[in-house]
């Protein structure tokens, strides 16, 4: 019952998408990469090709590794300790496990946005957003800055809200507004890659709809990651999706394809609800 | 008979427990007392003194002679000593504590945090009588080495070893804040492509701020009171100055001075130690005071993230 | 080219690594100081420790003078101290943890010990003096030096007890309650022994304190040329740190000498009672480690 909802979810979603998969560039590539925790193993041997400006759904039970490969792509996963990984991750075909990239550089270019909204609570909304900016010395506390803020705000949908209060804390946010001026912190950065890390699961449905709206607004400037659980919101929103399981990269493809006709018989179960 | 037995029984329980905490509670009480106690003590001991001394002679002198012929009861030369001494401390000690506290909870590695912590707690447990002795003996034989003008009783040499004796307490309490801000908060700016330097320096620190101000104002506290390094080095010439090479002398080395001096209970000269006490005891009140209400605002801040 | 590899090495790297050093000298210099400073006080000293120094009692002439009494006075006034403190400190503990309702009497309470823990020491000094030796007239003997000692290090005791307390798991406690125990069965049978290693960590430590602590005995009236051994709690008495304070300000340099060796059987007193703590403590936590 709830699997034919789903496809009739992706059906009229892929209307609105139109291009086809194999038309898209790959910008991020993993091979064969493995991932683990004070020796027990989170990520096992990972194959996945994301294609840029697109909108890739990872979804999978909890604790499959969905957040963990998250972290291994914008190289999170080695500052907890006791992590170790294997493999490689290209990111326009440059190996960004190789000893010359610098993962702060790295991190600039892929930008993540966590599960819990984590906004800056010495900061007000304005220099949240310009946080990524200010961190990064790419400006200082002086330089005029009115519109990249507006612009970022613009851009996650949050500036009507917070335009008459810029300088008011971060905290007085609602939990859907504090995401969504992560997202805008994210976004000011400019990155080329954002990764969302679960980022409605604390969160309303009325805030939830409004972050999958953003995300659909943002699809043809970035390319998006997003860890889901919520099987309903992939369908939703992704024009591709990973199905994980235990560490391992079950399937992966066109939403539709996933939603409709999986090849494996473990996807098809996830999707029914046979486990979560 | 059986069912009376065991409804006998049962009371003789519930009296016993009524009893336990009827008793225990009294000794939660026995804080309160002692704090009363404190109060009532120092107020006690300095009325008479301050029906003799006005109180503005207490407060408004700037000469502190009550052991000599010609009797002065100014309280400023202690207070500056005091100040100055604590002072020399606190310059000494922040930078080294909170940069050490920064490599303990932010760029240390796990073995390392595990060699450094229970050394740090092992010095915090020397006693102060031993600075004393390295401030006198060692320290300012040192200095006078470089510092010619230097007394042989300085604020300055027992102003260093009180800093080194602070230290391991500040360093604990600040490595505290530090490690109390979430991990968040470290992850949202490392995603935003930021360094070490600047996500410590603009995340971190700034988070921490209120917690690590409870920890600086816990060790002015502490440096005010504290006794033995100043008695032994600082000196016993209550001196209005504020040039650490010279001798003072601080509120809490006058008390000992006395104590263990010929000074006949009862004179208004014994009585003064009251009143001093009484002034050195507000002082630090209102330090903890304050970082008690600074902890507390610290703690409040990140209950809900 | 990818954008992220454009510089070679980034400022921000040196940044770091210079912030690195920075913070780990800033660490290590005050601790070589530290090391330097014991050192002086070890080569000074260990010439002088030897038996008869242990075994001998104060003396005009440096050379004889040992610290007999000194060790026998810090020892009995600190069992008098631990029997005294640490019984009331652990039960206002379990009060505070197990029994109190969070009204405003909790909250004044915790915010009086949390203030009595950082009161200067020579103030409790005085408090002892105005009390104990001269209300009760206990005068200088080593109870009225134990009583003021006790309340000097309840607070410190009260609060690592109830860290002790706190951290035993409700889970435990919700165990012992379903099989049918009354509070005090529950605190007195599970509850304690649980907690009890951390307890007594935090019970060694103030002990510590104790022993090191100069100030409030100098205002009691320790006094410090003993020629007699202490027997009862009402004899006059000595101890180590009031000794050392003594030698210390002699002018002769010899003394000075007596000085350093008193203070390493203080320093070993205390570096071997904090061994204890931290070893005690890194066992239970090893052991505790999936909880």
């Amino acid at each position: 019952m709830q699997f034919q909802f789903l496809s009739a979810i992706v059906s009229t979603n892929n209307e609105t998408i139109g291009n086809p998969m194999s038309d898209r560039q790959v910008i991020l590539r993993t091979e064969s990469l493995s991932a683990s925790f004070e020796n027990k193993k989170i990520l096992n041997d990972i194959n996945l090709e994301i294609s840029k400006r697109n909108i890739m759904a990872i979804i999978g039970p909890s604790g499959c590794g969905k957040s963990t490969l998250l972290r291994c792509i914008n190289r999170m996963h080695e500052l907890i300790y006791g992590s170790t990984l294997s493999g490689r991750i290209y990111f326009e075909n440059k190996n960004i496990y190789d000893k010359s990239v610098d993962p702060i550089l790295l991190r600039r270019r892929i930008g993540l946005v966590f599960q819990k909204p984590n906004p800056f609570p010495s900061m007000s909304i304005k220099d949240n957003v310009l946080s990524g900016l200010w961190l990064t010395q790419k400006i200082n506390k002086k330089t005029d800055s009115d519109h990249l803020v507006e612009n970022a705000l613009q851009q996650a949908v949050l500036w009507d809200e917070v335009k008459d209060r810029l300088d008011d804390s971060s905290l007085s946010l609602s939990g859907g507004q504090q995401q969504r001026l992560c997202i805008a912190r994210a976004l000011a950065s400019k990155p080329d890659v954002l990764l969302l890390d679960e980022p409605c699961s604390s969160l309303d449905p009325i805030a939830t709809q409004r972050i999958e709206s953003l995300l659909l607004s943002l699809k043809n400037t970035y390319t998006i990651v997003i860890v889901t659980h919520n099987m309903r919101q992939a369908a939703r929103i992704s024009n591709t999706t990973a199905f994980l399981l235990s560490g391992r990269l079950i399937e992966y493809g066109e939403t539709t394809h996933i939603f409709t006709s999986p090849q494996e018989t473990q996807t098809e179960d996830y999707l029914s609800g046979h486990f979560d | 008979m059986r069912n009376r037995n065991n409804k006998l029984r049962r009371e003789a329980i519930a009296r016993k427990e009524r009893y336990i905490e009827r008793a225990i509670f009294g000794s939660s009480l026995l804080s309160i007392l002692i704090a009363i106690g404190i109060f009532v003590v120092l107020l006690w001991g300095s009325l008479p003194f301050f029906s003799e001394v006005s109180l503005t002679e207490f407060f408004g002198g700037t000469k502190w002679t009550p052991l000599f012929h010609d009797k002065h009861f100014g309280i400023w030369p202690l207070v500056t000593g005091t100040l100055l001494t604590s002072a020399v401390a606190i310059t000494m000690a922040l930078p080294f504590s909170l940069l050490a506290s920064i490599y303990l909870s932010e760029l240390a590695p796990r073995k390392h945090r595990q060699l450094f912590k229970p050394i740090i707690e092992i010095l915090a447990g020397i006693p102060t009588i031993v600075y004393g002795y390295f401030a006198l003996l060692i320290v300012t034989p040192w200095l006078q080495q470089w510092i010619p003008d230097l007394a042989g009783f300085s604020s300055l040499s027992a102003g260093i070893c009180m800093g080194i004796m602070i230290m391991p307490m500040l360093i604990t309490l600040s490595e505290d804040a530090l490690r109390a801000v979430p991990s968040e908060l470290r992850e949202g700016s490392y995603a935003l492509g930021a360094n070490k330097f600047t996500t410590v320096t603009k995340i971190v620190l700034p988070s921490a701020i209120s917690g690590i101000g409870s920890a600086i104002l816990l060790s002015i506290s502490r440096a005010l009171g504290e006794t033995m390094i100043v008695a032994i080095a600082a000196g016993q010439k209550p001196n209005l100055t504020f040039d650490p090479r010279e001798s003072v002398e601080t509120m809490t080395a006058y008390i000992v001075q006395v104590s263990m001096g010929d000074t006949p209970t009862g004179t208004v000269e014994y009585r003064t130690i009251f009143a001093v006490g009484l002034t050195l005891f507000g002082l630090t009140l209102i330090m903890n005071l304050c970082s008690y209400y600074l902890k507390q605002k610290f703690q409040n801040k990140y209950a809900s993230l | 080219m990818p954008r992220y590899k454009r510089q070679p090495i980034a400022r921000h790297r040196i940044v770091d690594k210079l912030f690195f050093i920075v913070c780990l000298s800033a660490m290590i210099i005050p601790m070589l100081l530290l090391i330097i400073l014991l050192g002086d006080v070890l080569i000074t000293g260990i010439e002088r420790l030897n038996l008869n120094f242990l075994t001998s009692f104060p003396s005009r002439k440096p050379q004889n003078a040992g610290i007999l009494p000194a060790i026998l006075g810090s020892s009995y006034l600190v069992l008098l101290t631990g029997i005294i403190a640490l019984p009331l400190g652990i039960s206002a503990a379990i009060y505070m943890e197990e029994y109190s309702k969070k009204n405003r009497l909790y909250y004044i309470i915790e915010i009086t010990i949390a203030n009595l823990a950082s009161v200067p020491s020579i103030i409790y000094g005085m408090l002892g003096l105005t009390i104990f030796v001269r209300a009760l007239g206990l005068e200088r003997s080593i109870l009225a030096g134990a009583l003021t000692m006790s309340l000097l290090i309840l607070p410190i005791i009260i609060i690592t007890s109830r860290e002790a307390l706190h951290a035993v798991p409700r889970t435990i406690r919700d165990g012992c309650y379903a099989l049918g125990a009354t509070r005090w069965q529950m605190i007195w049978q599970i509850v304690l022994p649980t907690a009890f290693p951390n307890i007594l960590t935090g019970a060694i430590l103030a002990i510590a304190r104790a022993i090191g602590e100069t100030a409030p005995l100098i205002i009691v009236g320790a006094v410090s040329y003993i020629t007699f051994l202490p027997i009862s709690p009402f004899s006059e008495f000595t101890a180590l740190p009031i000794q050392i304070l003594n030698w210390i300000s002699r002018p002769q340099p010899e003394f000075a000498v007596n000085a350093s060796a008193a203070i390493i059987v203080l320093l070993t007193t205390m570096l071997l009672l904090n061994a204890i703590s931290i070893f005690i403590r890194y066992r239970v936590n090893k052991q505790r480690n999936n909880w």
